[in-house]
């Protein structure tokens, strides 16, 4: 292995070095960064993204093109691109098939199983954002301080983030949400202090590795404070793996939101996708008479979770590579 | 190696000089001590070669003279000032006079930051208020050899030698008075090695700079160096004028060393018995002595002072060989 | 007598997905039984590909043209029961980094053995005791306590040497060393250049030592081949190489390196500009754009290889020859 990268070294190697005095570009023709980059990235990562902002375009702009309560029922004629408002019941019948201006179907309680998918993302994908947020900030911050400067304040919150680690996730969630209410928030809190360890125990070792190198102590050299050589030579460098590592972790975050509401302990206000796939998939007689009603609510949150896994890890071959492209 | 003793210091008036220095780390195996009691001055406009293989503390020697990791004793006198005394405020104010490359380009350059900002690091950091404009970078860009027209590209996107070059611009921006070169050209394509040498060359009567340049290879340093240290195992060897060190290496470490090097039809016998021993447990006495050709009772038991071999040549051992090794 | 070894117009392209790059084109090159051969060249000279090629460790995406003939045989189309007994008992390799080759979580012994247990179908004890010889004949210090001891648990030449040792277990005919010491300290790589040399001598092996310090293969070679640009630019023998340099680059070379004989603060003389990108297919000397010699027609026209007048063993690829070459060209112009 170690020998088919030195040999790819070699042969890969497009050096460019300049004479003392000859001023002459280097032999790689100018190729602008960002469009290299774009395209190495591929056509699935720039798929995942076109699914990623779909969904995230349709939960900004729901409310746009959904009726008032109780407004489809009195108007059987409406558009077919108008939304029932998702708490409707008996827009349709019970788990109707899906049909135009019904596109998914409606559930056992007759409501639209398209506007509720489209109600449900707003709360699944602000969870797994808040919460990713959460962890990004927190853990990220915890990580770089403690890599960068090691001592003891290392020792601590590597102690802290073994903790996080080791703590019974599930038992975790429960309990807070159990104790300071089912809502939105705290549900993004419990899974945002959940990813605190992952993302910060990545950042710790991306600082560890990106320290040693001769950059860091150049920066030194030339009087740079600690505070500089950490936000303008370490964290641009951190920042990427962590973002890659975001991206699979809002991924999770949001399946987890799932778990805990098919566990009958997400959000007692408002939809999400967990509440939705609970509502239609946990009684066997409702999934063999209309399945519709739980698939696709589940489909969109595969798609969903894909997209995000498959940006994120995209993302991450792509820079790690860069790296090593030298 | 193994020598100890502030003997070959010539005179308190020089540029640098480093007294007794110790530096230590702290490793799973125990304390070890990578430079134990190390003396070497150097006056303002020399080149002092330091030479020594893997694990000898030349780079360390290097760095802790800058306080990157500060020594755990001695003292490191620049222009006047004890740098191992000072305040760190102080301290990162001097930072701008003493400068440093290293042997990976890659290594010493941020992947995600483009060319000007990297070389414009410093004039950031210490403002534009001295000599130190935009057009006076792109100036030294020129200099080093870096069209000026690639700034807003990233160190992958270049060459070793390119990136040695840019490392080198970024070291020049702050005006040094001193440079120092860790392995400079040891991690270049051969063809490329000489264009860097004859840079820093150029770069030194232009700066009018004061060089410690540091390596494993004994023919760039002569070529380079108006004086030489040869380390062992933390410790100098021996010590003097590049000329008179090379044409009559007294200590058998440095014949050794020059035994070794490839295809340079140096002729001697001397080549070294056994490994290089743990500096988590170095030898008694001469360091050096469980190596030796030469060695005796006294090298197990005794540190060497420094002798004079000549009218600046300095050797740390009991038997300084006179034999000259004979250069085809 | 044929070659042990010979190379015929081999060339390598890899298909990369930036598109091919032009690793190696037309190399020749054959080595004796028992010769010891240097190929010199810096990274991008295509040097340890040429020799990749030979030992079948190139990957899937590179296209090889030319032959490779050993002792007679096509290397490239070796009957399968023939190529298991050529990779590792006819030919064998070392590399740069000795822990490429040796597996961390074993001990010495374990290594070195299992092969002879596997293919040899020697019992342990024996293999054991051949292990031992192989340690010994590598002249590794306390061979009996190496034997119980992981790599990280020895120095770089150590490692290098138990390396050496797992290569000879088979009586190889040829041992390919890729720039064997270069990862090492001068000492260290003095004593492993003197045990390689010893052992080709001892055991009537032939050697070929990939480096890319000409200082390392002087006086340890009967010939030496300088590549650059994935091209042969010169072969000859040793003395030759250094006595009647025919190749602008080998002359480049040797000027650009600082040596012990040189005067302190000699100006060197660099070889300017770049190696050249392998990926543009070149349309003529790869050196052309750094030598001080060069002509239009460097740039246009690829030169042959031709033999220096008057020797047998002297070829090079130029159009502008120095040394004998180039004062016979002149005369005749």
């Amino acid at each position: 292995m170690a020998e088919q990268m030195q040999a790819g070294a070699n042969i890969g190697a497009v050096t460019t070095d300049l004479g003392s005095n000859a001023l002459s570009p280097p032999d790689e023709s100018p190729i602008p960064e960002a469009k290299s980059v774009a395209r190495r990235l591929g056509l699935g990562f720039w798929l995942s993204v076109g699914w990623l902002a779909l969904v995230v375009l349709l939960a900004l702009l729901a409310p746009l093109f959904t009726l008032e309560r109780g407004e489809a029922r009195a108007n059987p004629d409406r558009s077919v691109f108008t939304l029932a408002h998702p708490e409707d019941t008996a827009v349709a019948g019970r788990l109707d098939s899906p049909e135009p201006g019904l596109w998914f179907g409606s559930d056992n309680t007759g409501r639209d199983v398209l506007s509720l998918t489209i109600w449900g993302s707003r709360i699944s994908l602000l969870v797994g954002f808040v919460a990713i947020v959460i962890g990004f900030v927190v853990g990220g911050t915890l990580g770089i301080i403690a890599g960068y400067f090691r001592g003891w304040f290392d020792t601590v919150v590597s102690f802290l983030f073994t903790i996080l680690l080791s703590f019974p996730a599930l038992i975790l969630a429960i309990l807070i949400t159990t104790l300071l209410g089912r809502t939105f928030l705290w549900i993004s809190v419990s899974l945002g202090i959940l990813a605190i360890a992952p993302v910060g125990r990545l950042a710790r070792a991306q600082t560890l590795v990106f320290a040693e190198r001769d950059f860091v102590m150049a920066a030194r050299i030339l009087g740079a404070k600690d505070s500089r050589i950490v936000l303008r030579e370490l964290l641009p460098n951190v920042v990427i793996p962590m973002s890659a590592l975001a991206l699979l972790g809002m991924g999770i975050a949001i399946v987890a939101e799932g778990t805990l509401a098919f566990l009958g302990i997400s959000t007692a206000d408002g939809l999400s996708w967990g509440k939705q796939i609970f509502e239609s998939g946990s009684r066997r007689e409702h999934l063999e008479a209309g399945p519709h009603a739980a698939l696709f609510p589940i489909g969109v949150t595969f798609l969903t979770v894909l997209a995000l896994n498959f940006a994120g890890d995209r993302l991450r071959e792509v820079f790690d590579a860069k790296e090593l492209a030298f | 190696m193994v020598g100890v003793g502030t003997a070959p210091l010539r005179g308190d008036d020089l540029l640098i000089r480093v007294e007794n220095m110790v530096v230590e780390f702290n490793t799973s195996g125990g304390t070890v001590q990578a430079v134990s009691d190390v003396s070497f001055d150097v006056a303002e406009g020399e080149t002092l070669g330091i030479v020594g293989e893997s694990g000898c503390g030349k780079s360390t020697t290097a760095k802790a003279m800058i306080q990157l990791p500060p020594p755990k004793s001695g003292s490191v006198m620049y222009a006047d000032r004890d740098l191992t005394e000072i305040s760190k405020e102080e301290l990162r104010r001097s930072r701008a006079d003493l400068q440093m490359i290293f042997q990976d380009p890659i290594s010493s350059l941020n992947p995600r930051r483009t060319v000007w900002d990297i070389i414009r690091e410093g004039v950031d950091i210490w403002g534009t208020a001295g000599v130190w404009s935009d057009a006076r970078l792109v100036e030294l860009m020129e200099q080093v050899g870096i069209d000026p027209q690639y700034r807003d590209r990233k160190a992958y996107q270049f060459s070793g030698g390119q990136c040695q070059r840019i490392s080198i611009a970024r070291a020049l921006a702050l005006d040094p008075k001193v440079l120092i070169s860790d392995e400079p050209v040891s991690a270049l394509d051969v063809s490329v090695q000489a264009q860097i040498l004859n840079l820093l060359d150029d770069l030194k009567t232009q700066h009018a700079l004061t060089m410690l340049f540091i390596s494993h290879d004994l023919a760039v340093v002569r070529n380079v160096s108006d004086r030489v240290m040869v380390m062992y195992l933390g410790r100098v060897a021996e010590v003097g004028d590049a000329d008179a060190l090379f044409a009559n290496p007294a200590h058998p470490y440095t014949q050794a060393l020059l035994a070794a090097v490839p295809g340079s039809g140096v002729n001697a016998s001397a080549r070294l018995e056994g490994e290089l021993p743990s500096p988590l447990d170095p030898p008694e006495g001469c360091r050096f002595h469980t190596r030796c050709p030469h060695v005796t009772e006294v090298c197990k038991t005794t540190v060497p002072e420094f002798t004079q071999h000549g009218p600046d040549h300095w050797v740390a051992c009991h038997h300084p060989q006179s034999t000259p090794v004979e250069i085809r | 007598m044929a070659p042990l070894l010979e190379l015929d117009d081999v060339s390598v392209t890899f298909n990369t997905p930036k598109g091919p790059v032009y690793a190696v084109n037309n190399v020749n090159l054959s080595v004796e039984r028992g010769q010891a051969l240097g190929i010199v060249g810096e990274s991008g000279s295509g040097k340890s590909v040429t020799m990749k090629t030979v030992m079948g460790l190139l990957p899937r995406t590179a296209t090889i043209g030319g032959s490779v003939t050993y002792d007679g045989l096509d290397v490239f189309d070796l009957p399968s029961d023939r190529r298991k007994h050529f990779y590792g008992v006819d030919v064998a390799m070392i590399f740069q980094n000795p822990m490429t080759s040796l597996n961390p979580v074993k001990r010495i012994s374990a290594q070195l053995t299992e092969g002879m247990k596997y293919h040899d179908g020697l019992s342990s004890s024996a293999a054991d005791d051949k292990a031992l010889e192989l340690l010994e004949l590598v002249r590794i210090p306390d061979p009996k306590k190496r034997m119980k001891q992981y790599p990280h648990e020895l120095s770089g030449g150590m490692r290098q040497r138990v390396v050496i040792a797992m290569a000879l277990a088979n009586d190889p005919s040829l041992l390919i060393a890729d720039e064997p010491t270069t990862a090492l300290d001068v000492t260290v790589q003095r004593d492993i250049l003197d045990l390689l040399d010893q052992l080709k001598a001892e055991r009537d092996m032939a050697m070929i030592l990939i480096t890319h310090d000409l200082g390392v293969v002087k006086d340890r070679t009967d010939e030496i081949a300088v590549m650059y640009g994935g091209r042969l630019m010169e072969a000859a023998t040793t003395g030759e190489v250094f006595a009647d340099t025919a190749h602008p680059y080998t002359e480049a070379l040797q000027r650009s390196i600082p040596d012990m004989t040189m005067e302190r603060g000699t100006r060197l003389t660099p070889i300017e500009g770049s190696p050249p990108d392998l990926s543009i297919k070149p349309t003529g000397c790869p050196f052309a754009p750094r030598c001080g010699y060069a002509t239009p027609e460097c740039s246009t026209a690829i030169p042959d290889r031709m033999p220096v007048p008057g020797s047998t063993t002297h070829v090079f690829a130029c159009h502008h020859p120095r040394g004998s070459a180039g004062a016979v060209q002149e005369v005749n112009a």
